[in-house]
């Protein structure tokens, strides 16, 4: 048996370095298990990613493309299209026919090596939903709760925005804060929409709503705002590997799958600087597979994981490892399925209250798209600088959902292909066919709606013995749809919002959804109309904190009710999903978690 | 020059609307003429090249474009090859001719690498230097980036650059 540590974190994603950052500054010994590669940590790797999204011709529709497979620790192959039941995809099991259709990327660093870095606050409203429209439930905490930790959040990921911006819908911040950075400039795209929907609105269920185009806060490098924090600004934090690169971003377009400098955010650059302390340890390679009960005391006593040496082969030896605090950061799916997974009871562990797996939500997304009047000149710049962000709150929340509508800078994305097939099949080449392209990418516009859910009792992922990976690891098993509460919301943002829009700025609307939907894509009717509808990649809900142990699976704190020395954090806690990319959300809830857990080990 | 050289580089200019110049400045020409030519094979790539050349002979605009209609087009050997090498120029993927076009059209088998149908990037190359990105004043998504902020300004290169410059 190895040493013990203060605290071992499963998990090496952002959620996971935080809570290691924050128990390292104050003394504590932390040991990490992170069940993927290095991967993209070491830099020859990171490179040869890149060098796969070139010759993979982009590999866009596929978050997860560039960085390599690994069947010791699989992740899934979201957007395929799974049927039910079906082996399409490698990983995720589906037991209806409504899939669940975001991904996450096992590997040290997580999924924040391919997120957008979008990094909204939730609106107070969003914290009580009950009380305020009676749908889903209150959290345990409010927006005035959380708020400090979204500072040191916004700090954490190297926020660019300008306070000014952001003050919506009761979003507060202290007098005289600023973000670390300036907001990043808009596009041409923003200001042809910003132009256009000036003191323009849209009726939603009896109440007149404002359609204002805001600009993002993003964890993206930007200009450093020099009145951040009492002295002198904020630094830029680099590129992993190379100190000279990533301190702005450049306009690679490529936050997704992968920013070749690194000027987004992603948690090797938290890793990064826990590197050299002696205080944190990180093991890759090693998949936590069951928590150990001490039964006298109800503390977990071990982690119990599999450690490998070839990715490409099951083989491996079982370790455990020991802390005084057991954290699991492996986000929404991977933590809930390990709670399945441990103990002898067939309801796993810390789930008395039959919660843990659960209200799994996620942001239902539909495009709408057309050729603007003008010129716009997409496909530059990262991939959304500005939003609608007044239709995230209002007394229609209590018919249907809000949403946010995000501009797309990079025009219809893999549509240049399809216009070049189809001019080439009207026999146009040479200078006709240089300048219709040109001319058409030039004004190509979309917009990508995203809908909140509420929390369901059958929105659940589940495990099943019938389904384990190549080393004998459960596979999530997926029981999941969208309610009618999400649709009118699409139904709303489609055929109001979007039309008003499209009036507004004289688009050209080619939106069409046709059927059956094209990969990636869920074909689903509401009222008569059918939209084809995608995941967002923002899983949360899983284990969500709660007032009592009835209805919750960890407390205000992320403390598992049921283990005392057990904490269960990330989005997963999330009690409502709102509108917000929920990273930010994430990493502020691992933030109050690890200073709760601090406060424990003192 | 190499004739061949030279016919494949002008013909690639007349699909793709691009002067030989810009193509030369991508460094692929010969990377895409070997390829073409594995491809499709000597036969048909002597074909190509002398049909291509009753086009490109032509003086005037309006006579290569009829002579394009006419020898190219309407051939169900050349202009499928045609139209992919656009593809590759434009987009930097190369789809290999059917099965069926090498059964029925060109009558000759498929080179033994070569799988018939199947899409992919020649190069990492082929990736970054993709036509349709330069043509719209933007550039493929993870390379070549266009600078901080850039994106909020008009395109100073691709084809509306003139226009812009004009206009600031």
């Amino acid at each position: 048996m190895s040493k013990h540590y203060d605290a071992v974190i499963v998990g090496g994603g952002v959620i996971g370095a935080l809570t290691a950052k924050i128990l390292s500054e104050g003394g504590k010994s932390v040991l990490i298990l992170e069940a993927g590669i290095e991967g993209a940590m070491k830099p020859s790797n990171y490179q040869k990613y890149l060098r796969t999204l070139y010759t993979e011709g982009g590999v866009r529709g596929m978050p997860n493309g560039p960085y390599p497979w690994n069947s010791a620790a699989p992740s899934p192959a979201i957007p395929s299209a799974p049927t039910v039941r079906g082996e399409d995809d490698p990983y995720f099991v589906f037991d209806t026919p409504k899939h669940f259709m975001s991904d996450y990327l096992r590997m040290l660093g997580g999924t924040t090596l391919h997120w957008q870095g979008t990094s909204l606050r939730l609106v107070p409203n969003d914290f009580r939903m009950k009380s305020v429209y009676q749908k889903g439930i209150d959290w345990p905490i409010s927006y005035d709760d959380l708020e400090p930790a979204y500072r040191r959040a916004e700090y954490e990921l190297g926020v660019s925005a300008d306070v000014e911006d952001q003050i919506f819908f009761g979003v507060w911040f202290p007098k005289g804060y600023v973000f670390p950075m300036h907001g990043l400039p808009q596009s041409r795209v923003d200001h042809y929409f910003k132009a256009a929907l000036k003191k323009q609105s849209v009726r939603l269920h009896g109440g007149q709503y404002p359609l204002k185009v805001i600009p993002i806060p993003v964890a993206r490098n930007s200009t450093p705002n020099p009145k951040y924090g009492i002295y002198a600004g904020y630094d830029p934090v680099s590129m992993v590997s190379n100190r000279d690169r990533g301190l702005r971003c450049q306009g690679n377009s490529s936050c997704m799958p992968l920013c070749p400098v690194q000027a987004k955010y992603s948690a090797l650059k938290t890793l990064n600087e826990l590197e050299n302390s002696s205080q944190v340890e990180v093991r890759t390679q090693c998949v936590a597979t069951r928590l150990i009960l001490d039964e006298a005391t109800n503390k977990i006593a071990f982690v119990e994981y599999n450690r490998y040496q070839n990715p490409d082969s099951p083989r491996h030896t079982v370790e455990m490892a020991k802390g005084t605090l057991i954290v699991l950061a492996a986000n929404a799916i991977e933590n809930a399925t390990l709670l399945l997974a441990s103990g002898s009871s067939p309801k796993g562990l810390a789930n008395s209250s039959d919660q843990v797996g659960r209200n799994l939500m996620d942001h239902p997304y539909l495009y709408t798209w057309g050729y603007s009047s003008k010129r716009v000149y997409p496909f530059r710049g990262p991939d959304t600088t500005s939003g609608v962000e007044s239709l995230r709150d209002g007394k229609f929340r209590k018919v249907h959902a809000s949403f946010r509508a995000s501009l797309s800078n990079w025009g219809w994305s893999s549509e240049p292909g399809h216009q070049l097939s189809s001019l080439l099949q009207e026999k146009t080449y040479g200078k006709q066919l240089r300048k219709t392209l040109a001319e058409n990418m030039a004004r190509m516009v979309k917009i990508g709606f995203m809908f909140e859910q509420l929390p369901s009792q059958k929105n659940r992922v589940t495990i099943s013995p019938d389904y384990k990976d190549a080393m004998g690891n459960y596979r999530p098993v997926f029981s999941y749809h969208y309610d009618s509460y999400s649709l009118a919301g699409a139904e709303a943002a489609v055929n109001k919002v979007w039309k008003k829009i499209s009036e507004c700025a004289k688009i050209e609307d080619h939106t069409d959804y046709p059927d059956p939907a094209p990969s990636g894509y869920q074909r689903v009717s509401f009222n008569g109309k059918s939209y084809n509808i995608m995941g967002s990649g923002h899983i949360v809900g899983t284990h969500r904190m709660g007032r009592n142990k009835k209805h919750s699976v960890t407390d205000r704190n992320m403390k598992t009710w049921d283990h005392p020395n057990l904490y269960v954090v990330g989005a997963g806690n999330q009690v409502t999903i709102g509108t917000a990319n929920p990273t930010l959300t994430a990493a502020a809830l691992a933030i109050r978690a690890a200073e709760a857990m601090l406060r424990e080990l003192q | 020059m190499d004739k061949d050289r030279r016919t494949f580089l002008e013909l690639s200019s007349e699909l793709t609307g691009y002067s030989p110049i810009d193509l030369e400045g991508t460094g692929l020409v010969d990377e895409y003429r070997k390829l073409v030519e594995y491809e499709v094979g000597k036969n048909v790539t002597d074909l190509l090249y002398q049909t291509a050349r009753s086009v490109l002979d032509k003086k005037s605009g309006e006579e290569r474009d009829r002579t394009m209609h006419i020898n190219i087009m309407a051939s169900a050997i050349l202009w499928p090859i045609c139209q992919n090498l656009v593809v590759l120029w434009y987009r930097g993927q190369w789809s290999s001719m059917s099965s069926i076009w090498y059964k029925y059209y060109a009558r000759v088998s498929p080179p033994s690498k070569v799988a018939p149908g199947k899409t992919f990037v020649p190069s990492t190359q082929s990736y970054t230097q993709q036509l349709c990105y330069k043509a719209a004043g933007a550039h493929p998504p993870g390379a070549n980036p266009t600078g901080f902020g850039t994106w909020g300004l008009d395109p100073v290169f691709g084809d509306f650059a003139k226009h812009n410059r004009k206009r600031q």
